[in-house]
Parts: C-alpha cells; sequence; structure tokens
C-alpha cells in the first residue's frame, strides 16, 4: 500500500500518544530509486538523525515524510493528538521578501492558531530583536535561517522535521536551535533532522541513509 | 473560515508592497486598449462595433500577466512547501491565492474597462453591462488561470506554456462575455448571456481550486 494513513486521535488519549511509524519506505526520483526498504518507529520524547552522504537520500526522507512527496511503496503513519501533526522546515525558509520578519513570524502563528504570545516567546528564542522590522530579503543568510527557523516556537506540531538546519548559524545560533530542539523533544514532541553537523543535542536514534541505498544503482550519482 | 482571510490578508500584504506589479498589469491593460483606435483609425462605427471584443481580449491577456507568479514567487522562497504542510488545507490555500489574484487583477480592470470604453467610442450605455459582465467573468478567470499555474509550476518556459494551457479555456467565457456586452447596446435583453457567465463562475469555483491543489501537488514533487 502507498500512501499516508491519518489515524485520528481518540478521545481517552493523553498528549503522551504520538508515534511516527514508517514501514518499508521506498522512494524514486527522476527514474532512480533513492532508498527502500526504510523502517523505523518514532515515539514521544524521540528524535532521530539522519545522517549519509551527499545524494542519498536525506532531503528526499523528510519531504516524503511531510507529504510533500510520493513514497514509491511503504507507509507513514502520523498518530497524533494535535490538529497541525507537523513542521517541516526545508533549504529555504519560506520567508517572504517584502514582508517584515515580525510580519512575516504573525502570518505563520496566525496560520497555526498559536497562543498571543508565541510570536514574543519566538522572537525572544531565537533572539530576533534587532531585525524585527527589517524586510527579509534585507537578512544575511544566518540571520534569515534564525527567523525562518523562529517558525518551529510558533506552532504546536508534535513532530518537527528539520532539513539541514545548521546551515549558515554561527556557534551561539546552533545552541539556539539545540536548545529549540531539546525543549520539543523532553516535552513529548518527536524531531527528525538531517544533517551533516553533529547535533549539540544527542538524538535518541540515528539512521544512516547508505543503508538503504537501492540495490542496484540505475543511473549516475546525482544530488538530490 | 479564518484560516482562510489570513491567506487572503497575506497575499494581499504581499501585492501592496508589491504595487508595481498590479499597477502594470493595469497599465499593460490601458495601453494595449488605447493602441486600437491607433491601429484601426478613428472612423466612427469600427471601433464601436469591435470595442467590446477588444476589452475582453486585453483583459484575458492582462489577467495571463500576473498568474505567471500566483504560486512560484512561493515555491521559489520555500514558502509552498511550508503552506502545504500547515494546518491549512491545499485546496484553501489555493482559494485564498485566487481570491487574492482576482482582487488585485480581475477588480482593478472592472473598474478600468469603462474608462477605455470611451477611448473606443463605446456608447456611454454600455458602461454597465461592461462591469457586469466583467465582474462575473474575471473571476472565472483567475480561477481557470490558477489552474494553468499550478500545472506549468516547475516547467521550463512557463511563460509561454501557461497561455497554451490557459488561454483555449478562456475562449467560452470571451463569447459570452462580449455577447452580453453587444447585445446589451443593441437594446435586448442579455440575462440569459449574464446567467451563462455565471454559471461559468459557479462550476469553475466548484472544480478550480481543487483541480489546482490537485496539479499543486504533482508539481511541488
Amino acid at each position: 500500500m502507498t500512501g499516508f494513513a491519518m489515524v485520528p486521535a481518540m478521545s481517552n488519549q493523553t498528549q503522551s500518544s504520538v508515534t511516527l511509524n514508517v514501514s518499508n519506505l521506498s522512494a524514486r526520483r527522476g527514474g532512480r530509486t533513492i532508498f527502500e526498504g526504510l523502517s523505523f518507529e518514532l515515539q514521544n520524547g524521540q528524535s532521530m538523525a539522519v545522517v549519509g552522504p551527499n545524494g542519498s537520500g536525506k532531503s528526499t526522507l523528510l519531504r516524503v515524510l511531510a507529504g510533500l512527496l510520493r513514497s514509491e511503496t511503504g507507509t507513514v503513519q502520523i498518530n497524533s493528538y494535535n490538529t497541525q501533526d507537523i513542521c517541516f522546515s526545508g533549504h529555504r525558509d519560506g520567508l517572504k521578501g517584502a514582508l517584515t520578519v515580525h510580519e512575516n513570524l504573525t502570518f505563520w502563528a496566525n496560520l497555526y492558531s498559536a497562543a498571543e504570545n508565541a510570536v514574543e516567546t519566538a522572537i525572544s528564542l531565537m533572539a530576533l530583536e534587532a531585525v524585527l522590522d527589517m524586510p527579509a530579503d534585507m537578512l544575511s543568510a544566518g540571520w534569515r535561517r534564525r527567523a525562518g527557523l523562529a517558525r518551529l516556537a510558533l506552532g504546536t506540531a508534535s513532530i518537527w522535521m528539520l532539513d539541514e538546519p545548521y546551515t549558515a548559524l554561527d556557534t551561539e545560533n546552533v545552541t539556539r536551535i539545540d536548545n529549540l530542539l531539546s525543549a520539543h523533544v523532553e516535552s513529548g514532541g518527536i524531531a527528525l533532522l538531517a544533517t551533516h553537523q553533529a547535533p549539540g543535542f544527542t538524538p535518541t536514534q540515528r539512521i544512516d541513509m547508505a543503508n538503504y541505498r537501492a540495490k542496484a544503482p540505475e543511473g549516475p550519482e546525482m544530488d538530490w | 473560515m479564518n484560516t482562510f482571510f489570513i491567506l487572503v490578508g497575506r497575499d494581499l500584504r504581499l501585492s501592496v508592497r508589491h504595487r508595481a506589479d498590479t499597477v502594470m498589469v493595469a497599465g499593460f491593460f490601458a495601453i494595449t486598449v488605447i493602441l486600437f483606435p491607433f491601429g484601426i483609425g478613428p472612423e466612427p462605427g469600427i471601433l464601436e462595433r469591435v470595442g467590446a471584443g477588444i476589452i475582453w481580449v486585453t483583459a484575458l491577456l492582462a489577467s495571463l500577466l500576473s498568474l505567471d507568479h500566483l504560486f512560484s514567487d512561493d515555491e521559489q522562497d520555500g514558502a509552498l512547501d511550508l503552506l502545504l504542510t500547515s494546518p491549512a488545507a491545499p485546496t484553501l490555500v489555493v482559494a485564498a491565492k485566487i481570491v487574492a489574484h482576482w482582487l488585485t487583477t480581475g477588480l482593478p480592470l472592472t473598474l478600468l474597462a469603462p474608462i477605455l470604453g470611451v477611448t473606443l467610442q463605446m456608447p456611454v450605455g454600455s458602461a454597465a453591462p461592461m462591469m457586469t459582465a466583467l465582474l462575473i467573468g474575471t473571476p472565472t478567470l483567475s480561477l481557470i488561470g490558477a489552474v494553468g499555474a499550478a500545472l506549468t509550476l516547475g516547467a521550463r518556459r512557463r511563460g509561454i506554456l501557461m497561455p497554451l494551457v490557459v488561454l483555449p479555456l478562456y475562449i467560452p467565457i470571451l463569447i459570452f462575455g462580449v455577447g452580453a456586452i453587444d447585445t446589451t447596446s443593441m437594446g435586448f435583453d442579455a440575462g440569459g448571456l449574464f446567467t451563462v457567465l455565471g454559471g461559468f463562475l459557479l462550476i469553475a469555483a466548484a472544480l478550480c481550486p481543487w483541480a489546482a491543489a490537485a496539479a499543486l501537488k504533482i508539481a511541488s514533487e
């Protein structure tokens, strides 16, 4: 069976019943099987580092899990108590250049139906006070990333999927992301992060995409 | 519903920041219409006869111009991925973008049309049916155009491909839109033609957001 099964939250479930269940997942892009036979399960409070060389399918895996790409085989089952299941963060930050940082964050906060002071909390967590009224176009790569990742603190999503979150960040801000991640995991969330860098906090699990490479490569290596 | 207004509000805010885009579309519409009196000549009767057609064809092209970045802006900065993984349903995201597109394209064109009708020597009495026809017809253009924009998202040479996909689908609206204006100017009752235009709008509103959301899903892969 291919596709996604969303299991609706049961009324008697508590906040501790978040699971992400992946079985026998494989994905194809451009006629080439990127990975196959991937299975894992994550429960509340668990986190996973997705590692592997370039082109091994880290980004593809996260996009499949987020529902942005179709899987070739296998199932992804998300069991969550929240209206917002996942919060995805890709290579690009999704900031609108013409809007200020504050306007960008307010938009996502409204869309995520975040609590009233969520924007202020996110701003102080990522120390964005200095650039609040600047259009996102004017920001440097590092500031953009910080403003983009501040979105994580706005939502109530139980599963975070972060693709290379540490790109362009200095050590101080890497720590900020690590703190954000540990707080999320400690409060019962699930975090997946695809990264080359070793994160400052220790993910409970680790998956090496090199182990799930398709048996017979059909084409030249390409960096997806 | 609240989510819908949040999404429309964001796109409207963005088009206020990029207001040159809206002004350029309206400017394209005005200049193209004004070219016709120069090209055809000022003889009475001719312009008056073809005026409704000129207004409609130019409105189709102008609305097409801004469809190009209906989804591509959000696709390029990654916002589309975030919108599609957000709690908002993809159909709702698309519907909000269509409404915002019409408010920044179809509505200004509708308001501008009677003024341009004067340069085409159209009778004063044709202003009301022209605005009514455009008011009912231009939302359909945005709806159909969104499907085309979603289908061609990420395609090479999108600027040429999209008109090829969308313009044939605009033909029925053109026929009934021009017919409604001309019939009324000639003094006949065009209620039936306006009703058909309204019917197109309802069908498009019922189908296009879903079709565009499905196309977007495929294109974002």
